[in-house]
């Protein structure tokens, strides 16, 4: 009896400590070294989004600007529709610079959790620490600091539908793409799971 | 290398020769004008397409709408074109439209707010001639006049360090306004169509 009550109760820990991300997937042996994204990986297209940003009940309206300036280098601005420039970032790799950022947002707190975003999307190279797979989707397990990164790619399609970023035990962030075409999604949802922050994204032709 | 600096030099003064300085009398005589014109305007409705410049990207991005002002100071900024979108500036108060969303700043207790709101107001009309606020310069171009005004307030310079308002000749009403950033990337917005004195209903700045 007393066995019984401490292996559930191990057995419980164990899986609340399990990722949601990966819990109902099968682990596969990865057959490739990285994972790609084809998304702004195109230096010769500009990609204009109009931008809808929800933060608890406050709402806030705008473009956003992505375009590929080198290689693994992006150039990420936020302007309001009258063309005010509320930030301008240039990521490269893991390191970024801030151009320019308006007073009240810069603060490193929000300036990390929009710099680790703008990374998330734009960045194309991933090592594949580990695949999973279910009936519809492979998924690219990768490392990012101290967070992993999930690119769930449909199997028929080949296409990236979705990245959920998480710690070792919690979803943090979960992207979702809609209207994909070769190097662009028309529609961009990202969702901060802790922080009530949704930023939707609107592909604008430029 | 002397040949292809010598033809830097002429391009140079073809470009500084397209914007001649105004002498004094032909400045206040402008001004004038423009101050006239202003006072006499109640009302303004505009096409206009707005081009935000970035140095990086292969083209500008272009979006259209309507614009709406009534005197004193009833503005709306209306997209239509890729996207909808408004912006009512009414009795110290900002309205926006967002597709849908819904939101209202109070400009009145935002120092900053109030400052763009009132360069709005007056870079329509034209009328931004105010010495304590701007340093101002005037150029006579081929279509007509060109006023740079530098913003003397630190805060303001820190977002826009000039606005350029472009007259057509024979016309003291603006035609374009360009924002330029510190950075050189810029906002210029192109007035089309645009009416004076037509009747507008108060119910436009409805939100």
């Amino acid at each position: 009896m007393r066995f019984l009550i401490i292996s559930l109760v191990v057995m419980g820990t164990v899986s609340s400590c399990a990722l949601k991300t990966t819990k109902d997937l099968i682990e596969v042996t990865p057959t490739q070294e990285f994972y790609v994204n084809p998304y702004f990986s195109d230096s010769n297209q500009d990609y204009v989004y109009k931008t809808k940003i929800h933060l608890k009940d406050n709402f806030f309206g705008g473009l956003l600007v992505f375009k590929k300036i080198g290689s693994d280098q992006h150039r990420v601005v936020f302007t309001t529709d009258f063309g005010n420039k509320i930030f301008d970032f240039e990521l490269q790799g893991s390191t970024f610079k801030t151009h320019f950022i308006i007073e009240p947002l810069d603060r490193s707190f929000i300036v990390k959790t929009l710099v680790r975003d703008f990374q998330m999307l734009t960045q194309e190279k991933f090592r594949i620490a580990k695949n999973f797979k279910d009936t519809t989707y492979l998924v690219h397990q990768s490392k990012q600091k101290n967070r992993r990164n999930h690119h769930f790619v449909h199997q028929e399609t080949n296409k990236l539908e979705r990245i959920i970023n998480t710690t070792a035990t919690k979803e943090k962030v979960i992207v979702t793409y809609s209207g994909i075409d070769k190097t662009s999604a028309e529609i961009i949802k990202i969702e901060h799971q802790g922080l009530q922050l949704t930023i939707d994204l609107f592909y604008i032709q430029n | 290398m002397r040949k292809t600096l010598l033809i830097i030099c002429f391009f140079c003064a073809q470009h500084m020769g397209a914007q001649e300085v105004l002498t004094q009398e032909e400045e206040q005589a402008f001004k004038q004008e423009v101050i006239q014109n202003a006072k006499e305007t109640q009302t303004i409705v505009s096409d206009f397409v707005q081009y935000k410049h970035l140095s990086f990207l292969n083209n500008d991005i272009e979006t259209k709408g309507k614009l709406v002002f009534m005197a004193p100071s009833k503005i709306k900024w209306e997209y239509t074109d890729p996207y909808e979108y408004s912006a009512i500036f009414k009795e110290d108060k900002l309205y926006i439209n967002d597709g849908g969303n819904k939101t209202n700043i109070d400009i009145g207790s935002n120092k900053m707010f109030k400052s763009f709101n009132k360069l709005i107001v007056n870079s329509i009309k034209g009328d931004m001639f105010d010495e304590n606020e701007f340093s101002i310069s005037y150029f006579k171009t081929t279509e007509g006049y060109l006023v740079r005004f530098v913003p003397k307030d630190k805060t303001i310079h820190e977002y826009i360090s000039s606005f350029e308002l472009t007259f057509i000749k024979g016309i003291a009403d603006v035609s374009e306004v360009r924002m330029i950033e510190p950075s050189e990337d810029y906002t210029r917005i192109v007035f089309e169509n645009k009416k004076l004195n037509t009747t507008v209903s108060n119910a436009v700045f409805d939100h």
